[in-house]
């Protein structure tokens, strides 16, 4: 409480959005001393405030909104967890959660079906295993994303860990930071394959070094005002080198500076990317070295590719002897009973250790070299697969309209069967990522996938039908560029058919080794709406 | 104070000319959202029969300020 009325803001409410004289009032981790009595009172008894508020707990009202029902996020930052942890987070979803688990696009759990009566006792068993829903949703300092592969990485500069929880410590569950003008995301990584997607957060530190005093340093670059929702940046580089030690300093700078100077107006004009793009990098790191100082000049950049956030299959981890295990989560959903199963494999086979993508899948780490054989023969590795087929194992999706309320469409049903169809019918040697959303909001990072779609609604003589907005080309990592959509709405039903013959195209006529994006870069995004064109022309008239 | 359980609607229709029309309504459900689009585009614009594709592409929950930014035509 103790800074609540002191904020610079807060001196002309005028200025101020009906969330944040909300806010003002009362902080958003206030919830948290309240949650006893929410739950005590019922679902019933929650005003609009509360639900607003209890955002900052983690739990989200789920679609219909009138059944009194929560999804539940869980942080687990740089995806970094152990078998205990998930084995809690399956038996919770067993009891309170239909046995349903998701992990996001954030390597975040989230459950389904919680009831705000059961919520004390949830955070508690949560608690007890150091896991917490806290400022997972909110105008706050959400989940840290960050190379999932942190200290077993052959392509990681250094090891990871210590800095996100040091981040983490310093400003997550401060009240300092717990009223942001928005949500707030942050990415930190040193792997050279970009794994922690640094271009689509508010804040990102990505691998590089620098020459000081006639030595070569290892550290970072910063990133400012990435973010994706309906309005897509790419975040811009700060020119400044930071050393591992001072990553904590520099994240707790940026913050501020968005705490102060970010926009509170208008909360669609509120995230960082806003400020950013007003101001220019140069303003911004100006205003920032006001808060921290002067850091020496940018270094060299070490990130020399994109992997995606793609792990599956049997890789060696950096440690002599030991591997990880990529597996594919299809949409990234799993029942309590996959996940526990994975906790019994991560301790039988590996030190019980494991890791959540950014891609919705998960690692089991740390397994010997002669334990990986039989590891590959368990029969739960027949479903969640370290050898998908190239749709299934490169596809992402949204919560969709079976949770969320602003959905249109379903989605992770519709991708389930579209990419069946596509592994099916059109086996490739190369990934192509598709990605799907219910809505323009990008939960599901529609904007970076190869091809992305977007549900709409549809009226048609038989009522509305789903339909899908196609985009492609998009990618981060060098030549970092969000994907262009293409005109013309397609019938959700036609959707595979349409898929194949995009795919088919880029089958034929690529080169030698060109993947995806470089093809469209190549033959345009004209060739593609050609294409298009023809193959809507074709299947509504046939 | 939000309107519980009610949205405001983002609709697209294709015109058969060629000229996209956006339309914003407030209501209650997505089939709602398309019968008052529908009877806008027809008081204020043009008959049933001009258009060409009708879509619903984006929801947001109502309450005062909710509105939304559209693209009219390139200067
Ligand atoms: C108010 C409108 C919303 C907007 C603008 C929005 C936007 C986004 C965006 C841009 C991401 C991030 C992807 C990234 O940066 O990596 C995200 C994540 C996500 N959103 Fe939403 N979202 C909204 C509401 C919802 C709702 C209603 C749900 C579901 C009931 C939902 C579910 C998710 C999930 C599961 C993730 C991955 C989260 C994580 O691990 O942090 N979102 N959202
Ligand atoms: S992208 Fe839209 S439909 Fe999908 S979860 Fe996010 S808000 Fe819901």
């Amino acid at each position: 409480m103790a800074f609540k009325y002191q904020w610079k803001w807060a001196e002309d409410p005028s200025k101020l959005n009906k969330v944040e004289l909300l806010k003002l009032n009362r902080d958003g981790l206030d919830i948290l001393d309240d949650i006893e009595r929410l739950a005590a009172a019922g679902h019933e008894a929650l005003t609009d405030d509360d639900l607003q508020l209890l955002k900052w707990a983690g739990i989200y009202a789920q679609r219909p909104k009138e059944d009194g029902f929560f999804m539940m996020r869980i942080r687990v930052p740089s995806g970094v967890l152990n078998s205990r942890q998930a084995r809690e987070v399956a038996r919770i979803s067993r009891e309170y959660g239909r046995s349903l688990v998701d992990v996001t696009t954030r390597q975040c759990f989230q459950l389904h079906w919680v009831r705000i009566e059961n919520c004390p006792e949830i955070f508690k068993r949560l608690a007890e295993v150091a896991l917490y829903t806290y400022e997972a949703c909110g105008d706050c300092p959400r989940n840290i994303v960050g190379n999932p592969l942190a200290g077993i990485d052959p392509h990681e500069l250094i090891d990871t860990r210590p800095i996100v929880e040091a981040v983490q410590n310093a400003i997550w569950m401060n009240r300092e930071f717990s009223n942001l003008p928005r949500k707030y995301k942050i990415s930190i990584s040193a792997n050279i394959y970009n794994a922690a997607h640094a271009e689509i957060n508010d804040l990102a530190f990505t691998p590089a070094t620098k020459m000081i005093d006639g030595e070569e340093v290892v550290g970072f670059h910063v990133w400012v005002g990435g973010g994706l929702s309906s309005k897509p940046h790419m975040a811009r580089q700060l020119d400044m080198f930071v050393r591992p030690e001072e990553v904590v300093k520099v994240a707790v700078g940026v913050t501020r500076v968005f705490r102060d100077y970010g926009y509170r107006e208008k909360r669609h004009r509120a995230r960082l990317k806003f400020l950013v793009a007003d101001w220019g990098v140069e303003k911004f790191q100006e205003v920032l070295e006001g808060y921290i100082g002067k850091f020496p000049g940018r270094g060299e950049d070490k990130i020399v590719g994109w992997n995606a956030g793609y792990f599956t299959g049997v890789h060696r981890q950096k440690q002599e002897g030991l591997y990880y295990v990529g597996l594919s989560v299809p949409v990234g959903r799993m029942s309590a009973d996959e996940l526990e199963g994975l906790a019994e494999l991560a301790d039988k086979y590996g030190n019980g250790s494991l890791r959540t993508c950014n891609t919705q899948n998960i690692l089991i780490t740390h397994v010997p070299e002669n334990k990986v054989e039989a590891l590959l023969a368990e029969p739960l590795l027949k479903r969640i697969t370290p050898f998908p087929k190239t749709f299934s194992g490169h596809a992402v999706s949204c919560t969709g309209i079976e949770f969320c309320n602003l959905a249109l469409t379903e989605t992770k049903e519709r991708m389930r069967k579209i990419v069946a169809y596509l592994d099916e019918r059109i086996p490739l040697d190369v990934p192509i990522r598709l990605h799907i959303n219910g809505c323009p909001n990008s939960c599901g990072q529609q904007q970076i996938a190869d091809i992305g779609l977007q549900g709409a609604l549809v009226k048609t003589p038989e009522g509305m039908k789903e339909a899908f907005d196609i985009a492609i080309g998009g990618k981060l990592g060098p030549g970092a560029t969000f994907n262009t959509k293409l005109k013309g709405r397609v019938p959700a039903v036609y959707v595979p058919y349409v898929l194949e013959a995009l795919i088919a195209f880029y089958r034929d006529e690529r080169q030698e080794g060109e993947d995806f994006h470089a093809f469209v870069r190549r033959v345009g995004v004209d060739a593609f709406q050609a294409k298009l064109d023809e193959v809507l022309a074709e299947t509504v008239s046939g | 104070m939000a309107e519980a359980g009610w949205y405001l609607y983002r609709l697209e229709a294709r015109l058969n000319d060629g000229r996209l029309v956006t339309v914003v309504v407030a209501a209650a459900n997505e089939e709602k959202a398309f019968q008052y689009a529908e009877s806008h585009l027809e008081r204020d614009l043009v008959f049933r029969s001009h258009v060409a594709e009708l879509s619903l592409v984006e929801k947001k929950s109502l309450h005062p300020g909710v509105g939304y930014a559209v693209v009219t035509a390139e200067v």
